[in-house]
């Protein structure tokens, strides 16, 4: 990690290396609750580091944390996943519902928890992973996911309500 | 188990990027040299927005005083051309006012325009001197005193008053005087009228009479012999009545002629013997002329007509182009919006 500090400017700059060592974790974890698969999760992770190391010169620090700047990189590599199997499915004729590991994909998990997360769907995934699991505030996870904090905030409140009940029923059954 | 739990236990089993992603990672981070932060990074929109726009209205408004100095010296030398020709005119005019008089008599004669008291009228030749002065005072109280005050002086030097007018409306007004005085006391006269206000302009006229006068001088000589010479003709016996009747003629014209000229030669030293002193009075108010604008406000003027111009520019280029723009910000927006739907329905239904 290198830390630099110029005399003009009073703020840290950030350097890639810098970036991807402190946000490594939460872009894996992202991708890991939307896609369900460790392997897809650390394929979809190195791509976006590679396209982030690309697109470093672009980050201005003061339109958003390099956290979200990469978080948003991550959601945009895993769109084009996301679409890229849809068409493998349809070629293949496949049911709608893509073929991943569903259980265990993230370590630490009770079973029941796990597969109600599974029972969600990736939009509900995706926010309970940046605003519970990441921690982001409104304002950082709407950056990321393009939309309004009050619309996070529908979004999360559906996804807890839906992964609770998920829990629920299957406690009872 | 409830949403705190669930909470819980998801923030507690927080996903750790394996031993193989994260050397991966550093690899990528290691193996290609760190691009530097772009033009484009370190510009944002705001920014530049925030330097461009206030650029270009200085740039603006700069172009404009630029260009607004330069036409008002423009205008300033215009002006300062028309005064001259107007000036050059008023010289002209004032030459022919003081051509030779009527009647065609030849001789040279002298136009000069001087300040008054700057040039006296001369003491052996005569002179037709005419004296034009306009002054300002204070208002319709004091314009009156001084025009009463002019008539005194005229008079106490021996002069009259040909024409006289006097105007006022309110505290301003107008006073116009035309005096014969002296031309011996003329420019004590001068003197004296011009101490009753503020001098705006003056002028004095002198033109000389010395040959209008000496010519004059020899038509009456001439005349007077012709007549001697014609009375001696008729006094002789000889003649027949033709000749009689032709030289009785004769001296009858060259007697009226004669008259004319003694005349002539009566009203020129007349006109020499006393000056016309053309008197203007006015009060402040009845003067007060649009002023001419100074150079730092027409500068001002040029540069808000090409300010207005500019903006005028301005908007109608957003007028030309605003719609084009407005269109492609809409489908811009459009496609944006459809994107993002598919994706979230992609997200949805995985």
């Amino acid at each position: 990690m290198t830390l630099t500090r110029t005399a003009r400017q009073s703020v840290t700059p950030l350097t890639f290396a810098a970036a991807a060592e402190a946000h490594l974790d939460d872009v894996f974890g992202y991708l890991l609750y939307l896609t369900r698969d460790r392997d897809v999760a650390d394929d979809l992770a190195g791509s976006t580091f590679e396209k982030a190391l690309r697109l470093w010169n672009r980050f201005d620090p003061r339109r958003g944390s390099a956290r979200t700047w990469l978080l948003g990189i991550a959601r945009s590599t895993a769109l084009d996943w996301f679409r890229a199997e849809a068409r493998r499915q349809r070629r293949e004729q496949a049911a709608a519902v893509p073929e991943l590991h569903e259980e265990g994909f993230v370590e630490g998990l009770s079973p029941e928890l796990e597969q109600a997360l599974a029972g969600l769907s990736a939009s509900e995934r995706e926010v309970i992973a940046l605003r519970i699991v990441l921690e982001l505030d409104g304002d950082a996870a709407a950056r990321v996911l393009g939309i309004s904090p009050t619309a996070v905030s529908t979004r999360l409140s559906r996804a807890l309500k839906r992964l609770e009940e998920k829990v629920r029923n299957d406690d009872l059954g | 188990m409830t949403s705190a739990d669930l909470i819980s236990e998801l923030q507690t089993a927080r996903p750790i990027a394996g031993h193989a992603l994260r050397d991966r990672v550093r690899s990528i981070a290691e193996s290609t040299p760190e691009p530097r932060p772009s033009l484009a990074a370190r510009l944002s929109l705001r920014r530049i927005s925030l330097v461009a726009v206030p650029a270009a209205a200085a740039l603006a408004i700069a172009g404009a005083g630029a260009i607004g100095l330069a036409r008002s010296d423009g205008v300033a030398r215009d002006a300062v051309s028309n005064q001259l020709t107007t000036q050059t005119e008023d010289a002209t005019r004032s030459k022919e006012s003081t051509a030779p008089p009527e009647l065609g008599l030849a001789g040279p004669a002298t136009a000069q325009t001087v300040s008054p008291g700057a040039l006296p009228p001369s003491t052996t030749r005569p002179q037709r001197y005419a004296a034009e002065l306009t002054l300002e005072v204070a208002g319709s109280d004091e314009l009156s005193r001084a025009t009463q005050r002019a008539l005194t002086i005229m008079r106490s030097l021996g002069g009259y008053v040909v024409q006289t007018s006097f105007d006022t409306q309110g505290d301003s007004g107008t006073s116009s005087l035309v005096l014969r005085v002296p031309t011996a006391k003329v420019q004590e006269a001068i003197v004296r009228i011009s101490e009753l206000g503020t001098i705006v302009s003056q002028r004095v006229s002198i033109e000389d009479l010395g040959a209008q006068i000496d010519e004059l001088g020899r038509q009456e000589a001439v005349l007077a012999g012709e007549i001697a010479r014609l009375e001696k003709q008729l006094a002789r016996d000889d003649l027949t009545p033709e000749e009689r009747a032709t030289h009785r003629a004769r001296l009858v014209g060259a007697r009226s002629e004669l008259a004319q000229v003694r005349a002539l030669q009566a009203q020129s030293r007349e006109e020499a013997r006393y000056a016309t002193v053309s008197l203007a009075l006015r009060t402040d108010e009845a003067a007060a002329v649009p002023a001419t604008p100074s150079r730092i406000d027409r500068a001002l003027d040029e540069a808000a007509s090409i300010l207005a111009w500019e903006g005028i520019a301005v908007l109608y280029a957003i007028v030309i182009a605003g719609p084009f723009v407005l269109l492609g910000l809409g489908l811009w927006l459009t496609a944006r919006t459809r994107r993002r739907r598919d994706d979230e329905r992609l997200l949805a239904s995985s």
